[in-house]
């Protein structure tokens, strides 16, 4: 190859550009949520401020229409998909939701918005909706990683109701990726989400350990030796959230 | 939005395309040069927001970070070929160039070999034949003579041949 036709190939890589949904939402997630130019809001409360001819006499009836409105309208993005025009409703939703969600709660909540979704991946696939595939594995993948580091930073050391929400939530994902295989589509493992939750598994099963250990060096009723033998079958096992159910059953 | 989140979004609107290209172009992996491309910006955003003055130059800073992250990346990770186990392995319809290029053996080639240069040789290809930056725009950033930044394109791209020749 001649240095004329090596220097023609390589200005073909201009062409290489990062996908334009991330684009946009790597910008949002950076400078915030811009506001749009025209908005929707805006425009109500102009009308129930009177500054819209329509409503100028009937503020209440602006107020009414404007909250029907936005029922109506977080009601309706409930079916969109991400690629969709409502779907940033719906994110902003979520996200206004997540607000509520208790800080000890955050990480299955962000696992069973990974499992919605998946469950709009499994849409976009069945649909054979072209325009929203992309948009749908970015999502997916994004939600994927926020709910693997929400877990980073869970504290589940003696909440076993806790760590089986967890678990449940990550099972339904993997249900749900058998389900994608059988329509033809490979959904790899995360090992971002992996490692998070070798960490808490870890964390709880040394917990468990030390418990089981402090339980050994007390004197115990013959009932509270009977469980301790069922806590340290179930160690045996690898089901921490039930021995850690039972040690606290023992009141520890 | 603020001003300065206005200046900033320009910025970004500006050189998102040629940071991606730049980290994409080491690290070959669309998912690592997203999240670096995203970390560079926000690091970025975060200088420009405690004090614009501090970024003479958004370019030569923005590739800084960029290289700078590449180069954390593979310390952390080793010079190994990564494969995202996050990689949904879906044909998007919308294949763009990075995945069109797979099919095109030439290009893909050239890409193995230039993520195989050593990391000045790399830039300085990147820059000026790909991202169009004139020798004087890469001798400011570099703070290196026009002159030697000549003589730097020149060999870079001699070994480029070579090693595809090889």
């Amino acid at each position: 190859m001649t240095e004329k036709q090596l220097i023609a190939k390589l200005q073909e890589f201009r062409q290489i550009k990062p996908k334009e949904d991330w684009v946009i939402f790597t910008k949002n997630r950076i400078l915030g949520e811009e506001k749009p130019k025209f908005s929707f809001i805006s425009f109500l409360r102009e009308i129930q401020r009177g500054e819209r001819y329509i409503f100028q006499h009937k503020p209440a009836l602006a107020t009414v229409l404007c909250v029907a409105v936005l029922i109506g309208l977080f009601g309706f993005t409930q079916s969109s998909l991400p690629g969709d025009t409502l779907f940033p409703i719906k994110r902003i939703k979520e996200i206004s939701q997540a607000v509520f969600v208790p800080n000890q709660d955050q990480s299955k909540y962000n696992l069973d918005l990974a499992n919605k979704r998946l469950d709009d991946l499994t849409k976009v696939v069945e649909n054979n909706s072209a325009k929203n595939l992309g948009p749908a594995i970015n999502e997916f993948q994004a939600s994927v990683s926020k709910a693997a580091k929400s877990l980073a930073g869970t504290e589940v050391k003696k909440d076993p109701t806790a760590v089986k929400e967890i678990a449940l939530e990550v099972k339904k994902l993997e249900e749900k990726a058998d389900k994608m295989k059988s329509l033809g589509v490979e959904i790899g493992e995360s090992e971002e989400l992996n490692n998070a939750l070798a960490t808490i598994y870890e964390e709880y099963k040394i917990t468990v350990e030390s418990e089981i250990k402090d339980l050994e060096s007390r004197t115990l009723t013959e009932e509270q030796k009977e469980i301790l033998a069922q806590v340290k079958e179930d160690y045996e096992k690898g089901n921490y959230s039930e021995a850690m159910e039972k040690i606290l059953l023992l009141g520890k | 939005m603020s001003k300065k989140q206005k200046i900033f979004s320009k910025i970004y609107d500006r050189y998102i395309d040629k940071i991606y290209r730049f980290i994409f172009l080491k690290v070959s992996s669309q998912e690592i040069a997203e999240d670096l491309c995203s970390e560079t910006f926000l690091r970025g955003w975060e200088t420009f927001r405690e004090d614009q003055n501090k970024i003479e130059n958004p370019q030569a800073f923005l590739y800084q970070v960029a290289r700078n992250l590449v180069i954390d990346h593979y310390r952390e990770k080793g010079r190994t070929q990564i494969v995202s186990a996050d990689y949904v392995p879906i044909a998007d319809p919308r294949a763009n160039f990075e995945e069109k290029s797979f099919l095109n053996s030439d290009l893909a080639r050239i890409k193995v070999v230039l993520a195989d240069l050593k990391g000045d040789y790399q830039e300085v290809i990147i820059w000026h034949y790909i991202d169009d930056l004139s020798i004087s725009e890469i001798a400011k950033m570099e703070n290196k003579s026009e002159g030697a930044v000549r003589v730097m394109l020149h060999r870079a791209l001699k070994t480029l041949q070579n090693n595809l020749e090889g």
